[in-house]
């Protein structure tokens, strides 16, 4: 495996007060490729996936032992919020927010200073039609983006994303809201995206990890069972728990 | 010991027994019988409040200075009839003919018998009377009635006729006789609320400048930036707690802090709007820092998240996503708020004072409508008339507030399934 | 596609964080203000409340210069001559129990009658009306009952051979607060009804037992926590309410007075008494009524929320002090009855 490594995952710990969540996980997260956690729900995949852009430092009595490196930088040298510009992030619900889907596209930037109207538009429109999304909106992009369908409204989440021009996409589980059409939509618009981004997403749904990634990372009750390739992963599981899993003995 | 009920014996005679119904009915109409007493209260009040107040309530009531101010008038020194005739268009009121004016019994704002001017003709002899301070000639009798005159009568005596112990008609039958009016005292009509109703919106504005600001960033802080920790628990304790003091408390507060605070400041003697309104603030900011927080709450927990996700910074997220969509919930916090300063009197007594002005400045002493209802009450004889008024007009404006709050509670909810 | 420059956002990443911290301090800062509202005017009602106590006032006649502790707590009448605020603890108590009587089961009733019994609609205007009732300020309670209630007093006592001043009496001031704090507990009473699990309902109707028994022995059972809230609340607006009580209840300057038609008076009306003419010591003793207000709603508070606690949660150890307090209770019980039962082998 000779690909660049951007995140590279050293003995981490998560505590939640006196629980532990993650047991000691080492990964490394290679560039411009998918890379899916799959796991039983509770398995502490999402709460990983929360430490890539430092989403954790929110939630109280969260503590983290060991370290990630982005781009050879431990991420707790890196201030927060140039991290998450840098790393974003779509989540499981919809959320856009309550103001027009210009508005919405355009928030991250505008948070930056950028305040020119026309790059505003520009970055605006090119997002969204990367994110698939542009030829549904063009008409209404001063509307309210509540309006949009549940699956827009994910694809707009992505494009809102996409805007800031990060450098990984995190995506925790961002089909389970939405009906299978729209959920093919997405799956299609992650295939894109590798292209440019380099993507985590979460997903239970082990159909959609062979669909889609390129990396597959197996977590059971806050351990990293197994990480490989995902044909790998899928044909030859190396654990006993990955079989049990991939077989549907449990999940 | 134990009654084993066989099965066979309960029929359905005893399950429904007559003593059983009859407390079922009882039980039923006792709690429609307290229900309607309940709303009764209600209706009972609005009607009462309606049916005294109703007749007293005028345009010249709201607008109207509460101290009546008199104006000294007198006839030119050498006065003479020059026989000119008068045609009255009011056919009301006892007319005089010789002087060209008609009056009417009434009743000023204080409820005294007195008299009013009903009509005055165009031509009238009262419009050469001249002012006694300014030695002009006075021309507006508009809600003016007579206090007390003087006449020159035409037998050579001097007769003093007093507003509020003599009638129109009596008025009326010596002015006939008079050559000359050595005095005429006339009086405004006073019992007006135009002070209170101005020291009412001042301490509303004043208030929630001070209490608003404070309230929202307590709220904000409670809910997106404190941790969930012992500290944050007790200070949002002590913010509940402090809505369970008794407004005269805070009263005691105005006057042992603000008072002094503000005369300190502004120069100012005793109680005035502004330490009324810093009292007032601090007694509702608990309220306002509760309903924003719960409306900040509500908002859905993926905005703070996704934001941040974003690269937005806490502040930025509060003011640009945060704050815009609680706005429904600080509107209704601040209605809450004007509701309370309408109806506050205890405290106010004691941190603006019980004096009733028509010259309201922030600096000084007023009293609000509310406190004004309570001194007109306390009186040895109380106004009820005026005191009703007063209640009418605030309880239209607290209706009209809560069908507000309502109304914008009902909007919000509608915009938010629409969204979903 | 276009970029915004690394470095520029780095830059405004770190003033960001900077400005993030500076905004929560000082939001701390305001929040900190008001949650010491409270902890400033306990402290500052304190001290001022004990000054007339130490301090020398300048008198003139019969006037005390310095209030006398023992007979501010004890003494039964009050004037310049010396304040004794005893019997006003005892006639405010007095006076919010009888409007607690009215209050507490009007308002369970109409509480269950716009949940429970009342047709959706009806329901839905009886609790608008509460509502409104709610929102009308107490002056105009007081208002209404130095308007309407006083005469209706006056005459009844009449009626029954009684004089009064005018109608103004204990029982008028106990209407009022009761009128008052009505809309409060019904308002509360019908949150926590209309909480009351369904299954409980039907579980109850299930045994056979008929509407109306089951609002009353389960409905009103499963609600009882917020029933007691509901009473807190009320209670706490009739303990701390002055202006209308102070143009009802006649304001008297000694007592205790049980008759209900004689004049009474209250803390909070005794301290509106006489405001725009005193000064001195007259005037800073209203403080030390202060003081004595929110030590008695604060035990009221105390008491029912430990009714409440065992009501709710029958099974949880009472603590410490309320286990000491209890023994006390027990221990004075044991003993008044030591002398009864002398009293009684005497005879």
């Amino acid at each position: 495996m000779n690909e660049e490594v951007i995140f590279s995952v050293k003995n981490l710990s998560l505590y939640y007060g006196e629980k532990k969540a993650l047991n000691d996980i080492s990964i490394d997260i290679y560039k411009n490729k998918v890379t899916a956690f799959i796991g039983p729900s509770g398995c502490g995949k999402s709460t990983f996936l929360r430490c890539f852009n430092r989403m954790n430092d929110l939630i109280e009595n969260c503590r983290v032992e060991g370290e990630i490196l982005y781009k050879n930088e431990n991420i707790l040298k890196v201030n927060p919020i140039y991290l998450r510009t840098k790393v974003g992030m779509v989540f499981q619900q919809p959320n856009p927010f309550p103001m027009s889907i210009f508005n919405n596209v355009t928030y991250g930037l505008k948070c930056q200073g950028v305040r020119k109207k026309d790059e505003l538009k520009e970055i605006c429109i090119e997002s969204l039609t990367k994110s698939a999304l542009y030829e549904e909106v063009k008409d209404r992009l001063k509307d309210n983006a509540l309006a949009l369908s549940g699956g827009q409204q994910q694809r707009l989440c992505i494009a809102r994303c996409i805007a800031l021009s990060p450098d990984v996409i995190l995506m925790d589980e961002p089909t389970s809201a939405l009906d299978p059409i729209a959920t093919s939509k997405i799956e299609e618009l992650i295939r894109e995206l590798k292209k440019d981004y380099t993507i985590v997403i979460v997903t239970h749904n082990m159909q959609q990890a062979t669909r889609i990634s390129d990396y597959t990372a197996f977590f059971m009750l806050g351990d990293l069972v197994e990480y490989n390739t995902t044909d790998e992963f899928f044909s030859h599981p190396k654990d006993k728990r990955s079989d049990d899993y991939i077989s549907g003995k449990f999940s | 010991m134990k009654k084993v009920v066989n099965n066979s014996e309960i029929n359905s005679s005893q399950i429904m027994s007559k003593k059983r119904t009859v407390k079922d009915i009882l039980r039923n109409v006792s709690t429609l019988v307290f229900s309607i007493l309940t709303l009764g209260i209600l209706i009972w009040i609005i009607i009462y409040i309606f049916v005294t107040g109703a007749p007293n309530l005028s345009w010249s009531f709201i607008t109207s200075d509460y101290n009546e101010t008199s104006v000294s008038l007198r006839s030119e020194s050498d006065f003479t009839f020059d026989g000119r005739d008068f045609t009255f268009e009011d056919p009301n009121g006892f007319k005089s003919e010789r002087w060209g004016v008609s009056f009417i019994d009434g009743k000023n704002n204080l409820g005294e018998d007195v008299i009013f001017f009903n009509e005055i003709c165009e031509n009238s002899y009262f419009y050469e009377l001249i002012d006694y301070s300014t030695n002009e000639v006075f021309l507006d009798y508009s809600d003016q009635y007579v206090y007390s005159i003087n006449l020159m009568l035409d037998d050579g005596t001097y007769q003093i006729v007093n507003g509020n112990r003599y009638s129109a008609e009596e008025l009326v039958s010596y002015l006939d006789q008079a050559y000359l009016i050595d005095n005429l005292n006339i009086m405004t009509v006073g019992g007006g609320i135009r002070g209170s109703i101005l020291t009412t919106l001042a301490l509303i504005g004043v208030t929630l400048i001070i209490a608003l600001p404070i309230g929202i960033i307590g709220a904000i802080y409670l809910a997106l930036f404190a941790k969930k920790n012992k500290i944050t628990m007790v200070l949002r304790s002590l913010i509940d707690m402090t809505s369970a003091i008794p407004s005269i408390i805070f009263g005691f507060i105005g006057v042992i802090i603000f008072i002094p605070f503000v005369n300190s400041i502004t120069g100012s003697s005793g109680g005035s709007i502004l330490s009324g309104a810093f009292t007032l603030a601090i007694m509702l900011i608990p309220t306002i820092v509760k309903t924003t927080e719960e409306s900040i709450l509500a908002l859905p927990k993926g905005y703070m998240d996704s934001s941040l996700a974003l690269g937005a910074s806490r502040t930025e997220t509060v003011f640009k996503v945060i704050l815009p969509n609680a706005v429904p919930g600080i509107i209704t916090s601040a209605i809450l708020s004007i509701g309370r300063i309408i109806g506050e009197s205890a405290a106010l007594v004691f941190a603006i004072g019980a004096s009733i002005q028509d010259n309201v400045s922030l600096t000084n002493s007023s009293t609000s409508l509310a406190v004004h209802i309570w001194v007109l009450l306390s009186h040895e004889n109380p106004n009820y008339d005026a005191a009703c008024a007063i209640s009418i007009i605030i309880l239209i404006i607290v209706l009209i507030l809560s069908l507000l709050t309502k109304l914008i509670s009902y909007l919000h909810e509608r915009k938010l399934k629409r969204s979903r | 596609m276009k970029c915004i420059d690394e470095s520029q956002i780095l830059k405004n990443s770190k003033r960001k964080s900077t400005i993030d911290k500076v905004v929560g301090f000082l939001f701390l800062f305001v929040t900190l203000i008001c949650a010491s509202i409270i902890i400033f005017t306990i402290v500052l009602i304190a001290y001022q409340g004990i000054l007339p106590f130490i301090k020398e006032y300048p008198a003139s006649g019969n006037q005390v210069s310095t209030a006398n502790l023992g007979i501010f707590l004890t003494g039964l009448s009050w004037s310049s001559s010396g304040y004794g605020a005893f019997f006003l603890v005892i006639n405010t108590l007095y006076v919010v129990l009888l409007s607690a009587i009215i209050s507490i089961p009007a308002s369970i009733l109409t509480a269950l009658f716009v949940v429970k019994i009342a047709p959706k609609v009806v329901g839905e205007i009886f609790q608008s009306g509460i509502e409104m009732l709610a929102s009308v300020p107490s002056v105009i309670f007081g208002l209404f009952g130095q308007g309407v209630i006083c005469p209706i007093i006056r005459d009844f006592a009449f009626g029954i051979g009684l004089q009064t001043s005018g109608g103004t009496s204990v029982l008028s001031g106990a209407i009022v607060l009761a009128m008052m704090s009505i809309p409060t507990i019904t308002l509360v009473t019908i949150t926590s009804l209309r909480s009351v699990p369904k299954t409980y309902i039907e579980g109850s109707l299930a045994l056979g037992a008929t509407k109306s028994e089951t609002n009353f022995k389960v409905v009103l059972k499963g609600a009882t926590s917020g029933i007691i809230s509901g009473i807190i609340l009320g209670l706490g607006r009739a303990l701390g309410e002055a202006t209308a009580v102070s143009l009802v209840i006649g304001n008297a300057v000694s007592g205790p007075t049980f008759n209900i038609f004689d004049i009474g008076s209250t803390l909070t009306s005794i301290m509106l008494m006489g405001i725009g003419e005193s000064t001195g010591l007259g005037y800073d003793i209203r403080f030390s009524l202060g003081i004595m207000l929110m030590v008695i709603i604060v035990l009221t508070n105390l008491i029912l929320n430990y009714v409440k606690n065992r009501v709710t949660n029958p099974f949880k150890k009472p603590s410490k002090i309320l286990n000491a307090c209890k023994t006390l209770i027990i221990y004075i019980k044991t003993y008044f009855k030591k002398d009864k039962d002398n009293e009684e082998s005497s005879k």
